[in-house]
């Protein structure tokens, strides 16, 4: 990035160079244009002032005048275009020089006028006039060399620092690129040793290990990138652990819940008692063998309870009052509640048995039955109740002898007492005094 | 064994090889490192430059005021005159080894023999020398010169420079009394009537101006060159030390940069120099130009006056000297060759 930058900015600032330099070139070569037309104009002059001092032609008098305005619009221009301290100063002495030259040989061809134009040689004054314009004409024509030299060396430096300046950026902008590489390398390799370091600790298995990841460049980036694929393998690691732990934990509830049907199984299969599971829908799922040994079914005999009822209830009355019972029991019961109900039932060797069933509905709609068969037990009931209640008819007649008994003996103690003879039996009271006093 | 005798023979003589070449080229670039000296030529130290406490002399009293002949390993001992040509005359008399004054000098110098060199044209100015008068002898403009006594230093460029006024305003020599006498006696000629004008140059024309304030009228021509400094060495002094010469000028090129960077300071030394107040200089700094040339117009300036001097009988030779022989251009031309602008054979190579 620090390279594209340096290299960016040394072409823009050799765009700038190169411009500027164009642009300096450009100047300068218009400079130079002018002063080389104020030279011509200049050589112009000379030869027609020396036309007109060794002929008098008033031809070369008028051409000498014509050039004069020429170079002084040309030297008026030039206050506008030489405008560096060191050009106006030569540019100043060169307009003092021409508007010399001006006056003098106008004072020249003035006194000249006057004179008979055939008249040969230089009077005094002509001779003083002439000196001073030969002498202020090599001053112009001085100032005008050095006005160009000037131009032409500044042009020339100009030229050799746009160049010195373009090998400057170069070297600059190289040593620069150079030093940034050098120094780019050195933290390049310090930054993959870094990482190399923190992939050998992470490849060790220290996911908690973070590489240096300061800084706004693309190895911060990197190292960032770095860290959180750590994170995440860390993550992702950690989640592999738990599931194994998961799958342990499932595996002893599996083996646990395995033992537990085992022994439910068991239980089940041992019950003294019969018993059914049925699904939301009514349909059997299960029967345990005591089902099967108290009423004679099997499961693909009885697949649900509807089947169940009309063979267990074979009498069509029977069997609905039987479903109209079962019904209103499981409205009057909530869910979970035991709903305890006897019925006779057919079995399936057609012998008629009383069972006594406990329903309990789940929350899913599921039920679980039991059954008991209570038949014996309800025949033995039977049986003791016909026994009790012989044995309270003998009871009820047993217990009015025994009371005109005591009667009898309480009025033969009373005759005896009436007659004045102790008694003959013992009292009941006399009785249970004596019993409370020996006691 | 033998096989390792000679593997360890042609290591040994590589080595030595290498460590000629590295010897080679340690020599080779301490030669190349070393300034090239050309052969010595014999300097002199201890110089006396004879000039004149006026504008003409500033660059040569800003070197020694800023020691840049000092700096250039110079011991200069400055040797003051009332003007130019007092100056010249003791260079030429053996009392200093160079001096500044103005062309007109050395025009004369040279019109009598005198073998001397001109180094440089050190300062020139248009209005440096003018012509002072007195209102109050009805002066007001050129024309009004004739017919009334003015004063001037003979053999200066102020007796060149009235002459030229003169021919100019076309006023006959006779019709006028020109009168030598000495800068310093001026303010008294005009101010007691001795004289009705003088034609003099700065700083005595400024100290005049001022002191006369509206009784005086000053006349220049600024089409004339007018006033210059001129540099020179008797041509054996040149010949015999070279290099002091190229010194000399090079201390002078530093003073005309300080000059043109530093005109503040440049005022201060060039009051100190004339003795006279900064506001003088002030009014009078513009018109003067300080710089180190050799110029074409020079050449012809000389040759001005010399037919001047010439037509009035003032010169012992009978045909125009040729001044190339008397302008040492080599000088200046290593210290500031866009200085040289007198045209010459190039050097085609």
């Amino acid at each position: 990035m620090m390279n594209t930058w340096i290299v960016f900015c040394a072409v823009i600032l050799l765009v700038l160079s190169v411009a500027w330099l164009f642009y300096v070139v450009m100047k300068y070569g218009e400079k130079e244009e002018l002063i080389s037309h104020m030279r011509t104009i200049a050589y112009e002059r000379i030869a027609l002032r020396d036309d007109y001092t060794i002929f008098r032609n008033e031809r070369s008098a008028i051409q000498w005048r014509e050039k004069t305005e020429d170079l002084k619009k040309i030297l008026e221009e030039a206050s506008s275009v030489f405008t560096e301290k060191e050009e106006r100063a030569i540019l100043k002495e060169a307009r003092d020089h021409f508007n010399a030259t001006e006056s003098l040989f106008s004072q020249f061809l003035e006194y000249e006028k006057r004179k008979d134009f055939r008249r040969p040689g230089f009077d005094e004054k002509e001779e003083r006039l002439i000196g001073q314009v030969f002498l202020r004409a090599y001053s112009l024509r001085d100032r005008l060399s050095r006005l160009h030299k000037l131009t032409h060396h500044k042009l020339e430096t100009t030229i050799n620092n746009g160049i010195i300046i373009v090998i400057i950026f170069f070297i600059v902008g190289g040593i620069g690129i150079t030093i940034n590489s050098f120094i780019t390398n050195l933290t390049i390799s310090k930054r993959i040793e870094l990482l190399e370091v923190g992939i050998g600790i992470i490849g060790q298995g220290n996911l908690d290990y973070t590489v240096d990841d300061k800084g706004d460049d693309e190895f911060a980036e990197l190292a960032r990138s770095f860290n959180e694929m750590a994170a995440k393998l860390k993550a992702s690691y950690t989640s592999i652990e738990n599931l194994e732990k998961e799958i342990v934990a499932r595996k002893h509830i599996e083996d646990l819940l395995k033992y537990e049907m085992e022994r439910f199984s068991i239980l089940i299969k041992n019950a003294p008692f019969g018993m059914v599971l049925l699904d939301s829908q009514g349909k059997f799922l299960y029967i345990n063998p005591k089902f099967k040994e108290i009423f004679g079914y099997d499961l693909t005999e009885i697949p649900d309870g509807r089947t169940w009822f009309r063979k267990a209830f074979p009498d069509p009355e029977y069997r609905n009052k039987a479903i109209s019972i079962w019904i209103d029991n499981i409205k009057a019961h909530a869910k979970g509640e035991p709903r305890p109900r006897s019925f006779a039932v057919t079995c399936k060797d057609e012998k008629k048995k009383i069972i006594d069933f406990i329903a309990i509905e789940f929350e899913t709609g599921a039920q679980i039955i039991t059954c008991v068969d209570i038949t014996e037990r309800t025949k033995a009931e039977e049986k003791i109740s016909q026994q009790l209640d012989e044995l309270q008819r003998w009871h009820n007649a047993t217990l009015g002898r025994e009371m005109r008994i005591l009667e009898l003996k309480a009025e033969v103690n009373e005759l005896c007492k009436r007659l004045g003879e102790p008694p003959r039996y013992e009292s009941a009271e006399e009785k249970e005094g004596g019993e409370t006093k020996g006691s | 064994m033998k096989k390792d005798n000679l593997q360890s023979r042609t290591s040994k003589r590589k080595k030595d090889y290498l460590l000629l070449v590295l010897l080679l080229f340690f020599c080779v670039s301490v030669t190349g490192c070393t300034p090239y000296k050309e052969a010595s030529q014999p300097e002199i130290n201890k110089v006396t430059i004879a000039y004149s406490p006026t504008m003409i002399s500033v660059l040569v009293h800003i070197a020694c005021t800023r020691g840049y002949f000092r700096d250039e390993g110079l011991q200069v001992t400055p040797q003051f005159h009332e003007f130019g040509k007092l100056a010249l005359d003791a260079m030429l008399e053996g009392k200093a080894d160079l001096a500044v004054s103005a062309d007109m000098p050395i025009v004369h110098a040279v019109a009598n023999g005198k073998k001397l060199f001109i180094l440089a044209d050190i300062c020139v100015s248009p209005k440096a020398i003018g012509i002072v008068a007195l209102k109050e002898r009805g002066i007001t403009n050129p024309q009004h010169i004739r017919g009334k006594r003015i004063g001037v230093v003979f053999g200066t460029m102020g007796e060149f420079l009235l002459d030229y006024f003169l021919i100019m305003n076309e006023i006959k020599r006779n019709e006028v009394k020109i009168i030598d006498m000495k800068p310093s006696e001026m303010h008294n000629a005009l101010t007691a009537g001795r004289v009705d004008a003088v034609c003099i140059w700065n700083p005595h024309k400024i100290t005049l101006e001022r002191a006369l304030k509206d009784r005086v009228v000053v006349f220049y021509d600024e089409n004339h060159r007018g006033d210059v400094g001129i540099l020179s060495a008797p041509q054996e002094f040149v010949q015999k030390y070279p290099e002091t010469v190229k010194r000399i000028l090079k201390a002078l090129v530093r003073a005309e940069d300080y000059a043109r960077n530093h005109p503040e300071e440049a005022k201060n030394i060039t009051a100190e120099l004339n003795k006279i107040d900064r506001p003088f200089i002030d009014a009078i700094w513009d018109d003067y130009r300080l710089r180190v040339m050799l110029e074409q117009s020079l050449i012809v300036a000389l040759e001005e006056e010399t037919r001047w001097l010439a037509e009035n009988g003032l010169m012992k030779r009978v045909h125009m000297p040729n001044y190339l022989a008397f302008i040492y251009t080599e000088g200046l031309h290593a210290v500031k060759p866009e200085g040289v602008s007198i045209i010459r054979k190039e050097v085609i190579r």
